[in-house]
């Protein structure tokens, strides 16, 4: 009986050492891991510098009240671009640091013929603002709290806030029409994830869900108004996504999601002019991996949505492990 | 024995199973630069792709440059491409291409002001551009020639239009002043198709030389034509109380005969990875329209892009591919900076399997 005991603490030993011997991967090939075999959270010690831009030519669609799709057919052209620089770390082989870094550069353009034959005169005004500079920076840490392998799901905690280190107020008034856009929200938030996570080789999926919490403040909304205190509304979000590999090197995400954000208050009151918005969104992207580069394009699209822009984003990151 | 058996079995089975054609085989080890103009006998292509194209200036009649975003003007136009092509011959392939686009065109505000003591006008005029252009149908046919080092096709095609080219109504509006609202305010909305609903011939040449093993400079050239005068309508507006009335007017056209060339230099830096540079030309003239009651020449108009992009091989049946377009002269016509994103699926539908340990002995 006591051999038997130990024999059958041997073979569930031996069991446990080869299982574990299954997860023993490479320094070289933690850093090439595709994001579709990446651990959940970055390893002990290793560094992930990324940068991020995103740009989206906004006022185009809109998604209206009743969740119809139609132009803005006002004159108006709006650029948004954001330039996100990524600091990553692994503090552990579960606790991840994550620092971001924005910039911004935003421009409005519109003109109008003013016309007055009783006059005699017709008048045409071009109108354009800018706003470029920091943005608020973000500070994250991500916590696996069910460590994941090849073979084991994740389960990673992420807890991220923002700063409102961006100008918050226009600047440099000098007319209506004639200043400098802010770059920041003004505002502190703070935004909690769940993301669980499973990897079958040569696929993987994860859902999540996300709540961010925005802690107002005062801030200027327009030119030679008084500032007045607002809060954003809250933000929740849940989603998931199936990607897989085309071969080594190539991985194909797809992420599909649903937002929906509160309206925003100011002076303590809901504003009539944010209304609390809801949408599905698509996130089609193609990641290439070339050693310990990793380089995404995408495109973000509104399936569906309730007053809310309905115009595509357009994403690519570049990302370095080392 | 009986276990050998079962296991040579399922051995067989499995080779059976992951078999590739002997022509999959073909792909696989093709580079980009060393593809033959034409398809392979057999080869069906599958190309869908995206284009989205930021149109924030254009050229006029002068050729020069204007900013359409700092007019509160500029544009995005969604394009969306499918094609299909089959090798028929090995120097003989067909293809069907159709397009899908759309586009909002915004316009100046315009102000209106009658008198001092009376309500203003704000005017609004907003493009709506939808719809298929014309189904290609088309052959390219490549010369027989000896060596791979040169190839020559020839491209004939036409164009069939196969959706309505007629414009829905307007969606006009009006309000006029009425409490907090101190003027009339008029939403001109417009409705346009992007198909010209012409039938149209299409004659193309292209030829590549390989003078490297790495590199390739390939031409292509092409003219088409209308075979006849189209026909389409405009709508005239009236307004009854708030409400606008729509008539349509019937109108004759000609489109323009078009020449676009295009020269391209391509690179194989590696055996999956290939990067290019193209220059792009298209000039249209002599085409007419009625629209206006009286028959008026279309101006012409030129265009010219450079084009930077690459293809990467992610297996021997996909290909992915990418380019943006940067332009850089024209007249008349719209100046769109565009990333174009597709992807070309092939396989050979109707090639035979090999059986479990037959050796295919085929030159291609």
């Amino acid at each position: 009986m006591k051999k038997t005991f130990i024999s059958l603490v041997f073979i569930i030993l031996a069991n446990f050492s080869y299982s574990q011997e299954e997860d023993k991967l490479l320094v070289s090939e933690i850093k090439q891991s595709t994001v579709i075999t990446q651990p959940a959270t970055l390893n002990k010690g290793f560094f992930l510098l990324g940068s991020t831009f995103m740009h989206v030519m906004i006022a185009d669609k809109m998604f209206s009240d009743n969740g119809k799709k139609e132009y803005v057919v006002q004159n108006l052209s709006s650029r948004n671009s954001i330039e996100y620089l990524h600091f990553h770390y692994g503090l552990t082989n579960r606790i991840e640091l994550a620092f971001d870094l924005p910039y911004k550069i935003t421009s409005i353009s519109k003109s109008i013929i003013v016309d007055a034959p009783g006059y005699d005169t017709t008048e045409i005004y071009k109108y354009k603002i800018k706003g470029k500079g920091i943005g608020d920076m973000e500070f994250g840490i991500y916590y696996q709290i069910i460590k994941g392998s090849k073979t084991k799901p994740s389960l990673v905690f992420r807890l991220e806030a923002t700063f409102p280190t961006g100008e918050k107020n226009p600047t440099d008034i000098k007319g209506a029409w004639k200043y400098n856009l802010p770059t920041g929200g003004g505002e502190t938030t703070l935004k909690s994830e769940l993301n669980y996570r499973k990897i079958t080789y040569p696929y993987s999926y994860s859902f999540y869900g996300a709540l961010k919490y925005s802690f107002g403040g005062k801030k200027v909304m327009l030119p030679y108004e008084n500032s007045i205190s607002f809060k954003s509304g809250s933000f929740y979000e849940v989603g998931g996504n199936f990607n897989f590999l085309l071969n080594d090197w190539i991985a194909v995400q797809n992420d599909l999601n649903f937002i929906y954000k509160q309206a925003d208050k100011y002076n303590g009151e809901t504003a009539q002019m944010t209304k609390a918005q809801m949408g599905i969104w698509y996130n089609p992207n193609i990641n290439f991996q070339f050693k310990k580069f990793r380089l995404v394009q995408g495109v973000a699209i509104v399936l569906y949505g309730k007053t809310m822009p309905a115009d595509p984003q357009y994403v690519i990151d570049l990302q370095y492990i080392f | 024995m009986r276990y050998s058996i079962l296991l040579y079995c399922l051995f067989l089975t499995a080779l059976t199973l992951n078999a590739q054609t002997f022509n999959d085989s073909i792909l696989v080890n093709e580079r980009k630069i060393d593809r033959p103009l034409t398809l392979h006998k057999g080869q069906l292509q599958f190309n869908p792709a995206y284009e989205i194209s930021i149109i924030s200036k254009e050229y006029d009649n002068n050729g020069n440059n204007i900013n359409l975003a700092d007019k509160g003007t500029a544009s995005v136009l969604h394009k969306y491409f499918f094609e299909f092509s089959y090798g028929i011959l090995d120097f003989l392939q067909a293809s069907i291409t159709l397009n899908y686009a759309q586009r909002g065109e915004r316009h100046p505000n315009y102000l209106l002001v009658v008198s001092s003591t009376e309500p203003y006008f704000d005017i609004t005029y907003f493009d709506d551009y939808k719809g298929f252009e014309g189904l290609y149908l088309g052959t390219v046919t490549k010369l027989p020639l000896k060596t791979k080092k040169v190839e020559i096709t020839f491209s004939p095609g036409f164009y069939i239009p196969v959706f309505s080219n007629n414009p829905r109504a307007p969606e006009n509006s009006i309000s006029f002043p009425s409490g907090s609202q101190t003027f009339t305010k008029i939403i001109y909305h417009n409705n346009h198709m992007i198909g010209n609903g012409s039938k149209a011939i299409k004659i193309g040449t292209s030829a590549i030389v390989r003078p490297v093993i790495d590199f390739s400079i390939s031409a292509k050239v092409n003219y088409s034509s209308p075979i006849s005068e189209s026909k389409s309508i405009s709508w005239i507006h009236h307004l009854n109380g708030s409400t606008f009335i729509y008539d349509e007017i019937p109108y004759k056209y000609l489109i323009g005969n078009t020449l676009d060339y295009e020269i391209n230099l391509a690179y194989q830096a590696i055996s999956w990875f290939n990067v290019s540079l193209s220059w792009y030309h298209k000039k249209t003239s002599s085409g007419w329209s009625e629209i206006t009651g009286f028959r008026i020449g279309s101006p012409e108009s030129k265009l010219s892009l450079l084009a930077i992009g690459y293809e990467i091989k992610a297996t021997g049946k996909l290909w992915i591919n990418q380019f943006m377009d940067i332009p850089v002269s024209g007249k008349n016509q719209l100046a769109p900076y565009s990333i174009y994103l597709g992807i070309s699926y092939n396989l050979f539908p109707f090639d035979k399997k090999p059986k479990p340990g037959q050796i295919v002995n085929s030159i291609n």
